[in-house]
């Protein structure tokens, strides 16, 4: 009964190392034929069978390390000088897998008490040859820098370390991924109703209309590289579907149905950010990141309303109302810039982003406290200019259990410069349209807050699921009064870089 | 049985009677079955109020400089336990005195292992070990074989696996530990200051193992990590290694075995000090690997690099055991700047180094030299001591916890070092203070810097006995740098702070510190040397230094004899204890003694500048969860009583001060009643016998005396001669010229009346196996 804890102990000491299943050590084993093909038998005995020129193996994995039966195998005569044993021509792997051999072997493999050595003295005689290949690490950092090459081994302890539970659910942080390591995101935003009268602004108009619904589903493709401990590279590809439900009621007419209800799918303006770490909480009381981004023209921004819809009056005059709403913005009756896929001209942003960790003796206990904005210029193009776009967000993330689910509280302000179309439209009126110059459709700031769920079932796989809710509406247009929001992201640990031989 | 044998066998029933007569609960760790280990037990106090003046000093700073402690640190440690058995060796009169043995044994022992464990393993203040080179090294062997493996579905090992499931579960089963403390963080390289305010507060609360939370898991004794300056200073990195060194030696020096399992011996002193120890020597080994690897400045490398706009020096690693200078110089820069990555709940992990200040320190590159020179003799397969069980071949297989190898790399550590200062701080044979890569050698040297030379180069010929043609470089650095000690000295043999080289025209103060210093100084020189100039010069500046600079009614040395402002860092301290210390043992003189004892309890007691203390030095938990948050009375609070909301960790101050003036502080003095003097054997054995054999003899450093087989075999005259004659080498001291006939008398009946209680008699323990035979 006592010694069970001991064993224990032995049992953790040696599952540290590699700890092969111990059915590779059954006769079918490669291990075991590749044993008997070398003729090993000839001079050590396995269980009682065999030469006796060299010491059994039976439990020689008890007293050595894997690793230095792997490398004994490569060059006996190099690790103990003067030994019989002869260098066998063996491959890198042939050696592995003689060694999973032996680990089978050992007596813990077998159920049995492993053997811990006792404290007399080693009686070999002392070795402080520095030519000998076991001080190889005198050469540690001589050739490559070896704090510049550890850099490349960041990953493993930064995945298993930072929980991604820190990580903001949607907004940014100033975390930057280690430095290979390649990360896919994905999400699914599920608009809820935008309501038809801040879309229409009748008020400008005159006009009123009903039962106007827009629905927009919008999926995010997201890919992270980390370049180095300071960078990260980030490609989202936004793909959106639009959707539209709506009655219309233009002044003076009976109320009119739409139809059809238009749908489509179009990938939106391609974004390449570059993000890089200015500060970290290491050096600084917290992180600071900044990002530049630069927003590709893929996305089409000529979407046209009367593509999708058309209405008829119940006297089946033609009518057609896309282009009596929306003609207002563009004379060819193109969507406004907001319900566009893309600008339609290169566009880009700026942003820094403040991340603060607190560890668990903190006022909440551990956790982030994530801030941020970023300012998205969106030049004009084609007499429409869409304004530009300010985003600002406070983000606190708190895990909740473990290391497995935890709380995200996000306050979301954007602020949206008017947008602007050239040109002049005839607003109908009794005694025939009379041209102004052409609205904005929207602009203003929307606030939102949003609660989010982080499930990381591991540091590599993050599952989250927001919900927005608008507290404030824009001065002008249209906007959601709630999103959810549903992503996934997967890291790759193995990483692009791996680390090279400092010897 | 020859008396080494005899000395082995009082060891294996030592060993065996700590575990045999341990008390239950809150004093021990469980095994899963309900064995117990025990652990290090708490001391009570005991008066020093006729030591103190009444004079106590105010923390005007109260930052951790690590430089500064660690060298107060490990000058305490030497006036510690190591003293003590010193001056017991060369008969001085330290029987009967409780205080003596008190602040030796217990205050300086214990205040010196606060700071460290403080620093290295509950502040993290600094980059941890668990990502230093020494466990990448591990965890790369064990990839090279995976790489083979993973196709079968095994993951590649990372620094954190090789630490938590390897290396230290191989430790706790060499030392028999059953369980690790938890959140206990090894740190690599220090940061040169922080804060020891705690941010939380303390957690008191009794577990289920009977003991308050804080005992077994650090995490609510860490520091913020936002005040900590992160510069890397080197004589603080290299000043802690030599204290992790000191202590892993000391807890490492014996081995201990366990009733539970008969055949096995483990390492250490006890199974915490071996834990504890084997965890020090691998911080250790990672500091020297993370230096070798990536720390030296190479002049000749410059570029813009995270100082931009400035250029700053290349960092690189060197071979230690080719370097040359005169292939390319490459040295210890003063301070480096890490970049680091904050990972919450992990060691901060550094990414990137730049030099901050390419200087080369002289008192930095001593503190290495120091270092690097006790760790190779603590390493050196040559030496027949029990640390060559510590160190092996095959580790951790055959029984040993550190590779052989990095014997190698201490040495050549060593001796990269001694080149170096050769090359670069030597001017006319004489050392100067410091190098830059611009202008070279400077022109001037202080006496504190030539004085940590002179011990470390003293320590590198007494112990680098594989290098005879460095020790003989190092013993002529000796001699010159004594002989400009001797040459410059004034005529009253007093000493300024610094001196040109070579001229020898002084500049600076004349302060307590310099005095002190120099004694430390041409001390370490005469006992290497052993030429009698030396020892009259220590002599000639002792009197000096105790006449002009010591305070009869404050019982202090002032740093300025005319100024009744009395200022003291860590460093200040270090040198008055050192050199007190080295005095005594130099002189014999039992007022030198007196007056050690007195500056002690002044300087480090009275002053504030230990901050705080814990179990081991008086305070009791169960009075300090009533309330009494400095249970013992010795003004010294507990941890949590300690400054600021949460309490301050047990660490030295950056610097306090006295006023000694006449409106200076003078307050009651606050300690315990004074104790009868000794009139039972129990009593003489308390006073003088209970710090190492511990309380009642169930043994601590020393052997257990319960039930000991050579005590109740022996008989009572053998017994008698042991205790008056000592045993030469393993510690225990001789008692004849400090203890009467009488006082002998009585406590050789006190430990024959200690015999096993029942429970252990029905176990049949001890054996008194002796595992040492060769």
């Amino acid at each position: 009964m006592k010694r069970r804890a001991f064993d224990l102990i032995g049992a953790v000491m040696l599952a540290g190392l590699v700890l092969p299943n111990a059915a590779m050590a059954t006769d079918d084993s490669p291990g075991h034929k590749l044993f008997l093909e070398k003729g090993c038998l000839g001079c050590h005995s396995v269980g009682g069978q065999g030469g006796q020129v060299g010491p059994s193996l039976d439990q020689v994995a008890d007293r050595y390390t894997p690793e230095w039966l792997y490398t004994w195998l490569r060059d006996p005569a190099a690790v103990k000088p003067g030994t019989v044993m002869p260098k066998l021509p063996l491959t890198d792997e042939d050696r592995a897998l003689l060694v999973f051999y032996l680990i089978g072997l050992r007596s813990d493999a077998k159920g049995e008490v492993p053997v811990v050595a006792s404290a007399d003295a080693p009686a070999d005689a002392p070795d402080l040859d520095p030519d000998s290949p076991e001080n190889d690490y005198l050469d540690l950092g001589t050739k490559e820098s070896y704090v510049g090459e550890q850099r490349h081994t960041l990953q493993d302890q930064v995945q298993s370390f930072i929980p991604p539970l820190y990580e903001p659910a949607f907004t940014q942080s100033a975390f930057v991924l280690p430095p290979g390591a390649v990360r896919i995101a994905s999400a699914y935003r599920h608009v809820g109703t935008i309501d038809a009268n801040d879309v229409a602004g009748e008020r400008e108009l005159g006009a009123r209309v009903l039962d106007f619904d827009l629905k927009r589903q919008f999926y995010d493709v997201d890919l992270f590289l980390g370049l180095d401990h300071n960078f990260t590279l980030r490609v989202n590809v936004p793909i959106l579907t639009s959707q539209v439900d709506a009655k219309l009621n233009p002044a003076f007419f009976s109320p009119v149905s739409v139809f059809p209800q238009g749908s489509s799918t179009d990938v939106g303006d391609i974004s390449v950010f570059l993000k890089k770490k200015f500060f970290d909480q290491g050096n600084f009381p917290f992180g600071l990141a900044g990002v530049l981004a630069l927003r590709l023209p893929t996305g089409e921004n000529d979407a046209k309303f009367s593509r999708r819809v058309t209405a008829t009056t119940p006297m089946g005059s033609g009518l057609v109302a896309g282009d009596g709403v929306f003609r207002r913005f563009s004379d060819d009756g193109r969507l406004p810039a907001p319900l566009q896929p893309g600008l339609g001209t290169l566009g880009g942003s700026v942003g820094l982003f403040t991340t603060r960790q607190f560890d668990e003796h903190g006022l909440v206990g551990r956790g982030a406290l994530h801030s941020g904005a970023l300012y998205e210029v969106r030049p004009q193009d084609d007499g429409i200019d869409p304004g530009n776009l300010l985003t600002y967000f406070v983000t606190g993330v708190k895990p909740l259990i473990g290391d497995n689910l935890s709380l995200d509280v996000t306050y979301l302000l954007t602020y949206q410069e008017e947008d602007e179309y050239a040109g002049l439209t005839g607003i109908p009126t009794p005694t025939g349209p009379v041209l102004v110059p052409r609205p904005s459709f929207s602009g203003g700031a929307t606030q939102f807050v949003a609660t989010s769920l982080i499930f990381t079932p591991n540091p590599l796989f993050r599952f989250t699921a927001t919900g927005l809710f608008r507290i404030d509406e824009p001065r002008l247009g249209g906007s959601p009064p709630w999103v959810f929001r549903l992503g996934l992201t997967y890291t790759f640990a193995s990483g692009l870089f791996q680390s090279g031989e400092w010897q | 049985m020859n008396s080494r044998n005899l000395v082995f066998l009082l060891m294996a029933v030592a060993a065996s009677g700590i575990v045999a007569s341990q008390a239950s609960g809150s004093d021990s760790l469980s095994w899963p079955d309900g064995r117990q280990v025990r652990i290090v037990q708490p001391n009570p106090q005991v008066d020093l109020s006729s030591l103190r003046s009444g004079v106590v000093g105010r923390v005007t700073d109260r930052r951790f400089n690590t430089n500064q402690a660690m060298y107060l640190a490990n000058e305490m440690y030497l006036a510690g336990t190591e003293f003590f058995l010193r001056m017991s060796e060369q008969g001085l009169p330290i029987g009967n005195d409780p205080q003596l043995s008190f602040i030796t044994n217990v205050e300086a022992y214990w205040y010196s292992r606060y700071n460290l464990v403080s620093v290295n393993a509950r502040s993290r203040m600094g980059i941890g070990a668990i990502h230093g080179p020494y466990l990448d090294l591990l965890a790369r062997e064990a990839q090279d074989l995976n790489r083979f493996g993973r196709a079968r579905g095994e993951l590649s090992v990372s620094n954190k696996d090789v630490m938590l499931t390897q290396v230290m579960a191989s430790y706790l089963a060499r030392t028999g530990m059953p369980e690790k403390f938890e959140n206990a963080v090894p740190v690599m390289l220090e940061f040169q200051s922080g804060d020891p305010h705690f941010t939380t507060s303390v957690d008191l609360e009794v577990q289920s193992n009977g003991r308050a939370r804080y005992i077994d898991d650090f995490e609510t004794l860490r520091w913020s990590h936002d005040r900590m300056d992160k510069t890397i200073d080197m004589a603080g990195v290299g000043q802690t290694m030599l204290k992790k060194v000191l202590w892993a030696k000391f807890f490492l020096r014996r081995n201990h075995t366990d009733e539970d399992f008969p055949g096995q011996v483990f390492l250490g002193n006890n199974a915490e000090d071996g834990l504890r120890g084997s965890i020090m020597t691998m911080s250790a080994v990672s500091t020297m690997l993370m230096v070798k690897a990536g720390l030296f400045c190479d002049p000749s490398d410059t570029a813009y690099r995270l100082s931009w706009p400035i250029r700053s020096y290349g960092l690189t690693g060197i071979n230690p055991v080719a370097y040359s200078p005169a292939e390319g110089l490459r040295y210890l820069p003063h301070e480096v700047r890490p970049v680091l990555i904050y990972m919450n709940d992990m060691p901060v992990r550094h990414y990137d180094f730049a030099v901050q200040d390419a200087t080369s320190a002289l008192w930095d590159q001593a503190s290495w030299l120091w270092a690097t020179t006790e760790f190779f003799d603590y390493a050196n397969p040559r030496h027949q001591d029990n640390w060559n069980r510590v160190f092996g071949y095959q580790t951790p297989y055959d029984g040993s916890v550190m590779e052989q190898k990095y014997a190698l790399l201490a040495r050549g550590l060593a001796n990269t070092v001694l080149s170096n200062i050769e090359e670069m701080h030597e001017v006319h044979g004489v050392l100067v203070s410091s190098w830059t890569p611009e202008e070279h050698a400077g022109d001037r040297v202080s006496v504190s810097d030539l004085a940590l030379a002179l011990v470390a180069l003293a320590n590198f010929v007494e112990k680098m006995d594989l290098e005879p043609e460095g020790q003989r470089r190092a013993r002529e650095l000796v001699v010159g740098q004594a002989d400009f000690l001797v040459r410059v000295a004034a005529s009253d043999a007093s000493y300024h702070e610094s001196y040109s080289v070579p001229s020898g025209a002084e500049s600076g103060r004349r302060n307590m510190t310099s005095q002190a210093f120099a004694i430390r100084g041409l001390l370490a020189a005469y006992d290497v040397t052993d030429d009698p100039r030396y020892l009259e010069a220590a002599k000639r500046t002792g009197v000096v230094w105790n006449e002009a600079f010591w305070d009869e009614q404050a019982w202090l040395y002032r740093n300025d004899p005319d100024d009744t402002r009395v200022v003291y860092t860590p460093v200040d301290v270090a040198a008055g204890l050192g050199a007190l210390r080295e005095l005594v043992l130099a002189t014999n003189d039992p007022t030198l003694l007196e007056r050690f004892k007195r500056f002690f309890v002044q300087a480090v007691d009275a002053s504030g500048i230990m901050q705080s203390e814990d179990r081991f030095t008086g305070e009791d938990l169960a009075r300090v969860r009533a309330g009494n948050l400095d249970s013992d009375n010795d003004g010294i609070p507990f941890m949590s009583g300690g400054d600021g909301r949460n309490g301050i960790d047990s660490v030295f101050a950056s610097s306090v001060e006295f006023d000694l003036g006449a409106g200076g502080l003078r307050s009651g003095v606050r300690a315990p009643a004074p104790l009868p003097a000794p009139t039972t054997g129990a009593e003489v054995y308390r006073l003088n016998c209970e710090v190492c054999h511990g309380p009642g003899g169930v043994g601590n450093e020393g052997p257990s005396l319960i039930n000991n087989q050579f005590v109740q075999l022996t008989g009572r005259p053998g017994v008698m001669q042991t205790v008056a004659s000592g045993r030469v080498g393993v510690g225990m001291p001789a008692w004849e010229n400090v203890l009467s006939e009488t006082e002998i008398s009585l406590v050789v009946d006190f430990i024959r009346s200690l015999k096993a209680t029942e429970r252990q008699a029905a176990l049949g323990a001890p054996t008194g196996i002796d595992h040492e035979k060769k």
